[in-house]
């Protein structure tokens, strides 16, 4: 039998102490305040999501809202489609989740907020990579030809403190994530996650109705991945990826424990309206790296991903008694560059470095652009629309041998939203729709036989990037008033559908229950 | 507000600056560090008047074991150059020659490998030495077994290993004096042994002879199978095969771990590194070889004469030691065909001369891969009765096959 963490079992003691020390935290503070309909219909909001990113600045979410809050949730979501969207991230999974947050405003400007959620989750049918994250480490993960269903837990914690000075509030904000997945089937993975981030930000009153916010951001991120075989028969060959298909061949085959290591920093500036009409803007950018070593050899460190990622925002937002609306354009610049180190013939295990190659390439570019306006209609009911346009560049280099993918496409979509509330409770209703079109694509792989794994990974992958794509998501949440109209018992009920090339399809099922305060 | 406004603008412009990388250059994060490679070639001693033609150089870089083959059609004398990123490479050359002997022009073609290059300087000179290439039809390693079968309750079973040789040629050979030989260095250790013999002979760490006295005739196409002991292994394995009808075993006489003695014909024993049962290596790291000894050559003035004292620098952190060792050689001249083995995930180097077998073929791509157990490495057939042979083991052998101690090569 494969036997489990037991860091887990303390992190899980810590989740629940945690999730139970805010919650409780926030039903005594929360009580005396302002109607609990209304700050779930203002939390909910599209607007409210609208310009949600501004708030990642930890000072400017002491503007965030002007209640206090407590939230704990449950939730379940399913999916199990014939084939995968993307292979490295599996045919579908069976999530349960526990959730935690709270909001709470405290005497003399100052301002405290918390998050804490445990997963658990089984993700179906993964090829193409064993390491978890892949999203972030992509493409420098470990895979093997097998792949198959992973069983993954993760923890979150998060928690802010703003104070206001005059015209200046400071704020200080830490999180930490912990993963573990494993497999209980050959292969076995198992990996472990780590993850601490801490921001310190402000912001400056300009005039009667701006804030200028700042922010810096350190992240340190470190993932242990080995993989076992319990039956020698079912040995095969494990693969360090590189880009596009390629693998460190040299050390292909049972180098089976390595970890990857990294920081991230991010610098955020902006400016936005408070309580007024006006333009916005702000600008982040992110810079990362992340290395794998080989542990079996000496720590060998095989690659280095550099990640830079610049977004620029700009809104202009008009509230008016009955109507409001708001304008958004969002540009996203991303560029990933690993550089692979090649090593000589090793001497005692040691191998001299003999040239650093730039070798890896990525770049993409989003572009978006939205629109939101919302209409409060009789009898508490309100009514928003969101449409949106967006256009996207992917481009993935590897130039010895020379392999290539690359697409344009260009999305369309409108969200729909409506919040009716009632004497004894709030219904609210979520519609979207949208619609991907491919412009132009590009996929150079000469050297790799269509019969190779790797190429029907990177073919797949291409082909439901490129091709058409539709998605449909229906989402209703009803509150119930309990406990003398200071609190809502709450069931969200969320269906998504997703139509890609020919016959792949997805469906996804998710319930949340939950009470707020 | 006009701060305000001048922000925004600011903003906008950045907003564009973002649209702006779109039209950048797709390749400009991606770097690679090229080396101007002159390659020498030293033409084989013999030769005089060398010029080379239709040269081609395959270059295997061992980062990604991706392959590169640059040709060269023009007539040269003795260099040529090309370009590379810095890596760790393998090297092989092969061109068509012209050259003098006794006043007349002949043809031929050259063949040279260099292994585990470190191209690290701007510009790099190699010199490589090459020899000449004749197809020789003489016997052949057809099939070797080394990997041991696996028993129905999963345990190894090693008593059942098997050499095929198969007479290539197109004439009944005498097999006489034939005798198999295994490495004593592996394929999966690379070090720098004094002194280094690779040119002219090999250093073996076993040597058993096919017996002298009556000769042994092998039709063209025909075979001999050698075993360890010729029994029927299915009784004590039923994945294993009845060796029965084998030519010949190898018998290890000793007080301490008796070897199992059929009425099959012992092969003679001119030398084994282990003072118990030698077994062929069931990992696939060592190289072996089929040569001829010279009917002059006894066991007895074998053992005397053929002796190798070598020694090597062990390090193992700050630790050093010279490591002296003693083992046995194999002048390249006896040998009529070698194969070398090994595993990718493990391979460094090949132990032997490049003339002999340029390459490896393997059962297993990791180390001790339990699914190649009952695989065995076969040489490919050609027509008329022939085996592929090119002293090439990665492109001569099939790897990972079933093994079969009577398989046909030819219907």
């Amino acid at each position: 039998m494969y036997k489990k963490p037991t860091i887990k079992h303390q992190l899980l003691v810590q989740v629940i102490s945690c999730i139970g020390c805010l919650f409780l935290l926030s039903i005594i503070e929360v009580k005396a305040e302002s109607n609990v309909i209304e700050k779930t219909k203002q939390r909910s909001s599209l607007s409210n999501l609208y310009l949600h990113s501004f708030y990642n600045n930890a000072a400017l979410r002491f503007y965030q809202y002007d209640f206090s809050y407590g939230q704990l949730a449950v939730k379940s979501s399913f999916q199990h489609d014939k084939e995968p969207v993307v292979m490295q991230y599996g045919s579908g999974f069976l999530l349960h989740s526990l959730h935690t947050e709270g909001y709470k405003i405290l005497p003399n400007q100052r301002k405290i907020w918390g998050y804490a959620t445990y997963k658990r989750e089984t993700t179906y049918a993964i090829q193409g990579t064993e390491s978890s994250d892949y999203a972030m480490l992509r493409p420098y993960v470990i895979a093997d030809s097998v792949g198959g269903d992973m069983q993954q837990e993760e923890y979150l914690f998060s928690g802010g403190y703003a104070q206001q000075f005059g015209p200046y509030t400071f704020a200080v904000q830490m999180g930490y994530r912990a993963l573990i997945a494993y497999r209980e089937v050959d292969p076995r993975p198992k990996n472990t996650v780590g993850q601490l981030q801490l921001q310190i930000a402000g912001t400056l009153q300009l005039g009667a109705h701006h804030l200028l916010g700042g922010s810096i951001g350190l992240e340190k991120y470190n993932q242990d991945n080995s993989l076992k075989f319990y039956d020698d028969l079912k040995t095969i060959p494990l693969y360090h990826m590189t880009g596009l298909g390629m693998d460190y061949a040299r050390f292909a085959g049972n180098n089976n424990n390595h970890s990857t290591q990294g920081y991230t920093y991010t610098t955020q500036l902006s400016i936005q309206p408070h309580h007024a009409n006006g333009w916005g803007g702000k600008l982040e950018w992110q810079q990362a790296s992340l290395e794998k070593v080989l542990n079996n050899s000496n720590n060998l460190p095989l690659h280095t991903l550099s990640k830079h990622h610049t977004t620029a925002t700009i809104f202009y937002q008009h509230k008016g008694a009955k109507r409001e609306w708001s304008t958004q354009w969002v540009g996203h610049y991303r560029k990933h560059t690993g550089k692979e180190n090649v090593f000589g013939d090793p001497s005692s295990a040691s191998y001299p470095l003999i040239a650093t190659d730039k070798m890896y390439g990525l770049k993409k570019t989003d572009l978006e652009w939205s629109f939101l306006f919302t209409q409060k209609g009789r009898k508490k009911a309100i009514y928003a629309i969101q449409p949106y346009v967006r256009y996207e560049n992917i481009s993935e280099h590897y130039p010895s041998p020379f392999r290539k993918s690359a697409y344009k496409n260009a999305e369309v979509g409108i969200t729909a939203q409506v919040q009716k509330s009632f004497q004894k409770g709030l219904l609210q209703c979520v519609a979207h729709f949208s619609q991907r079109k491919n412009i132009t694509q590009t996929f150079v792989i000469e050297d790799l036989s269509p019969t190779n794994f790797r190429y029907s990974w990177l073919s797949h992958n291409f082909q439901t990037a490129t091709g058409s794509k539709t998605q449909v998501e229906l989402s209703t949440r009803y509150d119930w008033l309990i406990g003398h109209k200071q609190q809502t018992f709450y069931l969200k009920a969320t269906y998504k559908q997703g139509w890609y090339i020919e016959q792949i399809k997805t469906s996804n099922y998710s319930l949340h229950l939950g009470i707020t305060i | 507000m006009n701060n305000v406004k001048n922000l925004m603008v600011i903003a906008l412009l950045l907003l564009s600056s973002v649209t702006g990388f779109t039209s950048c250059n797709d390749d400009d994060n991606v770097e690679l560090n090229y080396v101007d490679i002159g390659l020498v070639c030293t033409p084989p001693d013999n030769l005089e008047g060398v010029k080379m033609n239709k040269i081609i150089i395959q270059l295997t870089d061992k980062t990604t074991m991706q392959t590169r083959d640059i040709a060269f059609n023009d007539t040269i004398d003795s260099s040529v150059h090309f370009n590379v990123k810095k890596g760790l490479y393998d090297l092989s050359l092969t061109a068509n020659i012209t050259y003098q002997t006794d006043g007349h022009e002949k043809t031929g073609q050259i063949c040279g490998t260099l292994q585990s290059i470190e191209v690290i300087q701007q510009k790099t000179t190699l010199d490589i030495s090459t020899y000449l290439y004749e197809v020789q039809h003489n016997f052949v390693l057809a099939e070797i077994f080394f990997r041991g079968s696996l028993t129905p309750e999963g345990k190894s079973y090693s008593a059942d290993k098997y050499f095929r040789l198969y007479n290539n040629s197109s004439e009944a050979l005498d097999a006489q004096g034939l005798a198999i030989a295994e490495s004593e260095f592996s394929s999966t250790t690379k070090r720098e042994y004094t002194p280094n013999i690779i040119d002219s002979d090999m250093a073996i760490g076993a040597l058993y002879m096919i017996p002298r006295g009556t000769p042994i005739w092998v039709e063209p196409g025909g075979s001999l199978l050698l075993v360890d002991v010729a029994k029927d292994h299915t009784e004590a394995n039923s994945n294993s095969f009845d060796e029965r009808e084998a030519d010949f075993e190898w018998y290890d006489d000793n007080p301490y771990y008796p070897d199992v003695d059929t009425e099959t014909p012992n092969l003679v024993k001119l030398y084994c590194y282990t003072l118990s049962i030698w077994t062929p290596h069931s990992r696939g790291y060592k190289s072996y070889a089929l040569a001829q000894i010279p009917a002059s050559v006894t066991p007895e003035n074998y053992v005397e004469n053929y002796k190798y004292n070598y020694s090597y620098e062990f390090v193992n952190g700050d630790f050093h030691r010279t490591m002296n060792q003693e083992s046995y050689r194999l002048p390249n001249s006896w040998i009529v065909d070698a194969v070398n083995l090994s595993v990718e995930s493990e391979f460094q180097w090949i132990p032997i001369h490049p003339s002999l077998d340029k390459s490896y073929t393997y059962c297993g791509k990791i180390n001790d891969s339990k699914t190649t157990y009952g695989m065995s490495v076969r040489r490919k057939t050609l027509p008329n009765n022939f085996l592929q042979d090119t002293n090439n083991s990665a492109i001569d052998f099939l790897p990972e096959q079933i093994a079969d101690p009577y398989f046909k090569f030819h219907n």
